[in-house]
């Protein structure tokens, strides 16, 4: 056997030990810290969504809501009486459908039957105005 | 301003407005004015009806601002609207002290004298009555004799349309027919050309040499032009008598009505020195009319309301509308010089008002000339 290829023989096993226990060391090794990945997703929001809440927002528990008390519940929400529901309902369902408004106004029979001239409190005034 | 029955001021023409207008295919009466829908009962219909949508900030904001925003925002700052003029004026006699009572005699008889889109363009102002002028129909210009005449009536439309006894109109009217908007411009009566505090803020508008540019000194050949130079107001030489109005007294009934009392008018031509000098209104010489006021126009609101009575001169910086090629002073060179019939002085004034005027009596009158 010549002597290249004998040498070679001897530096392989010396290798393949190398290479084994590095593998052995990768495979035990933990897996590469997150934090640095969400670095990466904040920055991008930020850049593409700048009004949109960081994410760490919803992380935040809700302390600064606190539950409302007994005593001021009822105070702060009083039930709707029934004439504020009376107030509000017209509004909801008004018609601009304006027929009605259009077949009176333009009717002159109609108008000169129901006109009436008021009485112009004017007349208390003295003078060129 | 021509009278209109009670059905006239709330009939809709079927042809010129709901068929034809612009504005009734945008909106339905309701959109604009409120009331009921879908009823045939009329107080039920009227029930929230605003008569004038346009009558505040926030109403004229959306209806006629919706489509017309430039001119809309700047109507609503202008003069014309909310009439910040008489604060300008009224403030600087005002005793500060009695702000309110000034608040409550101005929106009693002061504030019905602004107006807005609607009474302009749709129908007559309220202050004289109100009503449709068209069937609704809107004008970017509606008469003049309907709208603007309707407020400057008994002075400006008087002295421009001849109607003081003995007194000539207006050139402008008696020649070119000319309405109010030919020399008063949209830009300027919506205050688009900026804002002013009161009604002679800011440079003429408009100015006489607008249309007139030869007659500046040095401009043309008409020698009294280029003699009298800046000196002299155009209205010195070319408007005539005009009418001066004296102690206008506001109360209140019993029933709560406000009303006034003015003394008579009277007629008079005075020139004076220019209350208003500025780079905008050069001239030394102007034509002064007297307002209606006295220490005691408000009164009833409290006695010492005006205690700054005389922070201004009650002969008031004056633009008449009755101009004339030639006038009485214009005649010849001595209608104006050595004529002291025509210029303000102390015998002109009454007590209350002799401090106040000092700025604006002459010295001196220009000399006679040698004949």
């Amino acid at each position: 056997m010549p002597t290249a290829t004998r040498n070679r023989f001897r530096v392989a096993p010396g290798f393949a030990t190398l290479l084994l226990i590095a593998a052995v060391l990768v495979g035990c090794a933990r897996p590469a810290p997150a934090p640095t990945q969400v670095a990466v997703v904040a920055t991008e929001i930020a850049t593409e969504a700048p009004t949109q809440a960081p994410p760490t927002a919803t992380a935040i528990p809700p302390t600064s809501t606190p539950k409302p008390t007994e005593t001021l519940a009822p105070t702060d929400t009083p039930a709707p009486t029934a004439t504020a529901t009376a107030t509000e309902a017209p509004t909801a369902v008004v018609s601009i459908d304006a027929t009605h408004c259009i077949d009176c106004h333009t009717n002159q029979e109609i108008l000169q039957q129901l006109a009436r001239e008021e009485t112009p409190a004017e007349k208390l005034s003295e003078g060129e105005g | 301003m021509p009278p209109a029955e009670a059905w006239q001021k709330v009939f809709v023409d079927a042809t010129k407005y709901i068929e034809n207008d612009p504005h009734a295919k945008v909106a339905t009466c309701i959109q604009c004015h409120g009331g009921v829908g879908e009823t045939a009962d009329m107080a039920t219909a009227h029930q929230g009806v605003v008569t004038d949508p346009t009558s505040s900030k926030e109403l004229t904001s959306k209806t006629c601002g919706a489509c017309h925003a430039a001119i809309t925002t700047a109507q609503l700052t202008s003069l014309h609207f909310d009439s910040h003029g008489y604060d300008t004026i009224m403030g600087q006699r005002l005793n500060p002290a009695m702000a309110d009572a000034w608040e409550e005699a101005k929106t009693n008889h002061c504030s019905a004298c602004h107006t807005t889109c609607g009474q302009c363009h749709v129908s007559q102002p309220t202050s004289v009555g109100g009503g449709l002028i068209s069937g609704h129909q809107f004008k970017s210009v509606q008469a003049f004799t309907r709208t603007c005449t309707g407020c400057h009536g008994s002075r400006i439309n008087n002295e421009y349309t001849g109607r003081n006894e003995g007194i000539p109109a207006d050139a402008h009217w008696t020649k070119a027919g000319m309405a109010c908007f030919k020399c008063h411009t949209g830009e300027s009566l919506h205050g688009v050309t900026g804002e002013q505090t009161e009604r002679y803020d800011g440079k003429p508008e408009p100015a006489c040499l607008d249309c007139h540019p030869d007659s500046a000194a040095g401009k043309g050949e008409i020698m009294q032009h280029n003699l009298h130079g800046d000196r002299l107001a155009c209205q010195v030489c070319h408007s005539v008598e005009n009418k001066s109005c004296y102690g206008c007294h506001v109360q209140k009934n019993e029933a709560g009505t406000p009303f006034y009392k003015i003394e008579p008018a009277e007629m008079a031509f005075k020139i004076g020195l220019n209350p208003k000098q500025s780079e905008d209104r050069p001239w030394d010489y102007v034509v002064l009319r007297h307002a209606p006021t006295d220490p005691t126009n408000f009164d009833f609101y409290g006695k010492d309301l005006l205690s700054n009575f005389d922070a201004l001169p009650t002969w008031k910086y004056a633009t008449p509308h009755n101009i004339q090629r030639i006038t009485p002073q214009n005649e010849t060179c001595n209608g104006c010089h050595g004529n002291a019939e025509i210029f303000l002085s102390a015998a002109d004034l009454r007590p209350y008002e002799i401090e106040a005027n000092q700025s604006v009596i002459p010295e001196k009158i220009p000399p006679a000339m040698p004949q």
